[in-house]
């Protein structure tokens, strides 16, 4: 039983040690910032008088002692307080749950989009003739290159503006998620697409597939079912980058297609100095990543067989 | 005898301006050509905001962005129409003390609240409490109502608001959206709720619809409105079923989604896609200069080389500021001559236009006055072996003027040296410090008054001012509270003047451009016009039938 529980605590305590890590840094770096913060939350076209300046600085805490006002931080993150906005006059926590769904359900598309894309042209591409693979390679090279925020505005000329096919900026209509999904999910498509083609091309040399084809499987079941999920061992590793795209991309996205979501407010965040809510995405990226190890590696297990425990095998 | 401004007074000069007005341009009616189209009722448009409010109280923000959205939930106790001059809305009519501390405002007793709650003087006098409350932290509002003291109720639709020092920009003010009147009711649930933009709740000719941050605001027609002011576009309830604000921050975006015929009207065209708009037959652009302080160099007299008003007026004279400007803004927008804009109202002094041109010889001549006599081996004037080095904070991207002042600069020895960062604190920081040469800013305020935030002596940067060029005289200080204090347009446009005058003959502020706001519109949008502070107004807007 003990030897169960170990890991998960060991688990548990990597986890928060990760958040707090990024919770510090997050409030370091802004620190390092010279000038008054009480001028970040007045802004540059303000008419604030002396007096009310100093009411800020006592309402935010800016009077007291650094050590003092990250301990205050820390409480308060611990106790699941985000904080108030500066600039929204909201609660960090209400502003970043408003947002959150439309910058998931983007994300959730697009890792779709992107896995069967990449799975899709890997398995019809590897192994077989030259020149199906060569486009396509080069077609991944062109779309892993081209910035995001360009192959958004491309594609709004094209299909929104020329063609008038699909609205420009989220209107309620599902139609609006196409060209943003499409954005984000294909720069990770093509990545994934290298990744699990190296997989499968080693894979498909390997003897267990010349043993399957002895066995007299046909060519698709020995790819999709035996040799891709060699394959995507080395892809699922990629995960952490994966997430990180994502959110990264979620930015551009959301402020090129006009899309609420955390990426645009946490953009709006930065360019506005309010620090909190830059905290607060910071402390939520955090918890996702920490939650999308775990997740992976529970996933490990499932694709590999070796990593299993009573299955008698020793992982190589 | 003391000038006694009653609102009948106001009322004529803001008929015979709106007669000179339409005569002299008439370009007020944006839109398409509406003289074979029968204006009609009903319909709906979307517009395409470049910003999005993070605050949505205008009594809290200071955000232009908070005014141009809520004005049409919003109404205020004044009008100020699109030439500026200042009309009955809320308030009926209005007298001021003799001496000057006290209006006493007659409010409309046929105005009710999109809550159903009448407008009353009881629902003024809440609205200035909330404005001045702390809780309230307001960064705008509170600023502009200047040296207030209180308002009292005098009757139940009669009010009177009181000030330490007479201050006549309070009418100017007092018809801003950011002193917009809001019902009572509304503004006690908290300054959360009221920032996050579900809560507006005004007598406006527009009810506040569903919002979602980040992506659009939908606008419902007041059925009951009626209680518009005599210079607005319409009277009655506005034409349109609902107005639909969409916020599209990305430039290629807003301008794309106009050319495509998806929005029908769009904020901030860049100067790049005006030419394309304009050559679109579906679409046009209306464009205004913005009122208020120009886009301007403010030089610190109390630091740095700009001590020496030799090298000063060396660095006014110098620039060819008319040729950049037809280089770089391609036509979209003018030079300035003073640091007020021309459509700032009864304050602008036109007297000093070429007043003040280009001359390179004389400020050659200045300098080799001023002892940088010496050149480096880049080019630059030197003196002792010191560059002749300005440092301008820039927080953000330079203007693109800036960017092409700096070459031109050069030609007569100056370095410019564009200190850009993105970081509002630092930039501040080094403002407050006086860690500068020059500062290049501009301001929107549709009143001469903006001239008080800049060369008041006592509107230093570190207690929230912007005098950025440090000038202390007391005699610019007693034109800019004489102003303050006079009740005549004339007579404060005479103070003004003077200000003007004194600043660029001292070469404290060196003005270079004047922002020219353009909106792309669909044709098929009618009587679409810019307010004075060059938003679009979409109360008298129509939209005509396919």
């Amino acid at each position: 039983m003990r030897a169960a529980i170990r890991p998960v605590v060991a688990r548990l305590l990597g986890a928060v040690v990760v958040v707090w890590g990024a919770v510090t840094c997050s409030f370091g770096a802004l620190q390092l910032i010279p000038g008054d913060p009480v001028n970040a939350i007045v802004g540059t076209n303000a008419l604030v008088g002396p007096e009310q300046r100093e009411l800020l600085r006592e309402r935010y805490h800016f009077d007291q002692p650094l050590f003092i006002q990250y301990a205050d931080h820390l409480g308060r993150l611990a106790t699941g307080r985000l904080g108030d906005s500066y600039q929204l006059q909201q609660s960090v926590w209400t502003v970043i749950t408003n947002q959150l769904w439309p910058t998931v359900e983007l994300a959730l598309w697009a890792s779709l989009l992107a896995v069967v894309l990449s799975v899709a042209v890997t398995v019809l591409t590897s192994g077989r003739s030259r020149w199906p693979r060569r486009i396509s390679s080069l077609v991944e090279l062109l779309v892993v290159s081209t910035p995001a925020f360009w192959l958004g505005i491309l594609l709004l000329t094209v299909f929104s503006f020329h063609l008038g096919w699909l609205p420009v900026s989220d209107t309620g209509d599902p139609r609006s998620l196409v060209l943003p999904v499409v954005t984000l999910g294909l720069p990770i498509a093509a990545i994934l697409t290298q990744v699990l083609r190296e997989g499968l091309l080693t894979a498909l040399d390997a003897p267990f597939v010349l043993t399957a084809r002895a066995r007299g499987l046909a060519e698709h079941s020995v790819r999709s079912r035996h040799a891709l999920r060699h394959s995507t061992l080395p892809a699922l590793t990629l995960t952490g980058w994966f997430v990180g795209t994502l959110l990264g991309g979620a930015v551009i996205v959301e402020n090129v297609f006009a899309r609420p979501g955390v990426g645009r407010v946490a953009l709006q965040a930065v360019s506005d100095r309010d620090f909190p809510v830059v905290q607060g995405v910071v402390a939520l990226s955090a918890v996702v990543f920490v939650v999308v190890a775990a997740v992976v590696d529970g996933l490990y297990a499932v694709v590999d067989p070796r990593l299993r425990r009573r299955t008698g095998m020793v992982a190589a | 005898m003391p000038s006694r401004h009653t609102a009948r007074s106001a009322g004529l000069l803001a008929a015979l301006a709106a007669t000179l007005f339409t005569a002299a341009c008439g370009s007020g009616g944006g839109g398409g050509d509406a003289a074979d189209v029968q204006p009609r009722n009903g319909g709906s448009i979307t517009y395409a905001s470049q910003k999005e409010p993070d605050c949505w109280d205008p009594h809290a923000s200071a955000q232009d962005v908070t005014a141009f959205t809520q004005r049409p939930i919003f109404d205020s106790l004044v009008y100020q129409k699109p030439d500026g001059s200042l009309e009955p809305w809320l308030a009926s009519s209005w007298k001021i003390s003799e001496d000057g501390l006290t209006y006493t405002l007659e409010l409309r007793r046929d105005v009710t609240f999109h809550d159903g709650a009448k407008f009353d003087a009881a629902a003024v006098k809440a609205n200035f409490d909330h404005i001045v409350a702390k809780d309230t932290e307001s960064q705008f509002a509170a600023g502009l109502l200047g040296p207030y003291t209180g308002a009292k109720v005098t009757g139940p639709y009669e009010i009177q608001v009181s000030f330490s020092r007479p201050y006549s920009p309070f009418l100017q003010v007092a018809s801003t959206t950011f002193l917009g009147i809001a019902s009572p009711a509304s503004l006690r649930v908290g300054e959360d709720k009221l920032c996050s933009g579900t809560a507006s709740v005004g007598s406006g000719p527009f009810r506040n619809g569903r919002y979602t941050r980040g992506q659009q605001r939908v606008y419902t027609r007041n059925a009951d409105y009626d209680w518009a002011p005599k210079g607005a576009a319409q009277s009655g309830p506005a034409r349109l079923d609902s107005v639909t604000v969409r916020f599209i921050t990305e430039d290629a975006t807003r301008v794309g989604a106009l050319n495509s015929g998806q929005i029908d009207g769009a904020a901030a065209l860049p100067p790049n896609a005006i030419a394309g708009v304009r050559a679109n037959p579906r679409l046009t652009a209306i464009s205004k200069q913005t009122p208020g302080a120009v886009y301007a160099y403010y030089l610190n007299t109390t630091g740095g080389v700009f001590t020496d008003i030799r090298v000063r007026r060396a660095f006014q004279r110098g620039l060819d500021i008319g040729t950049i400007v037809k280089s770089v803004y391609q036509g979209t927008t003018d030079r300035a001559w003073s640091v007020l804009s021309p459509t700032t109202p009864y304050s602008y002094d036109a007297s000093l236009e070429n007043s003040w041109p280009y001359d390179p010889a004389l400020a050659a001549k200045l300098l080799d006055e001023a002892g940088w006599t010496g050149r480096d081996a880049a080019g630059y004037r030197t003196r002792d072996g010191r560059r002749l080095s300005i440092v301008s904070p820039v927080y953000g991207r330079p203007t693109l003027f800036s960017q092409a002042a700096q070459a031109e600069l050069k030609k007569i020895g100056f370095y410019l040296d564009l200190h850009a960062s993105t970081d509002a604190t630092e930039v501040s920081g080094l403002l407050d410090d006086g860690k500068y040469d020059v500062v290049e800013t501009s301001w929107a305020r549709p009143d001469g008054d903006i001239l008080s935030s800049f060369f008041l002596s006592t509107e230093t940067s570190k207690g929230g001012g912007h005098n950025f060029a440090h000038v202390a005289d007391p005699q610019v200080d007693t034109w800019l509270k004489a102003a303050q204090a006079a009740q005549s347009p004339q007579e404060r446009a005479k103070q003004y003047a003077q200000v003007q005058k004194w600043v660029i003959d001292n070469a404290a502020v060196v003005p270079t451009f004047v922002s020219t706001a353009t909106v792309g519109v669909n044709r098929k949008v009618h009587g679409l016009r810019l307010s004075i502070a060059t938003w679009p107004e979409f109360y008298g807007a129509w939209v005509q039938a396919d």
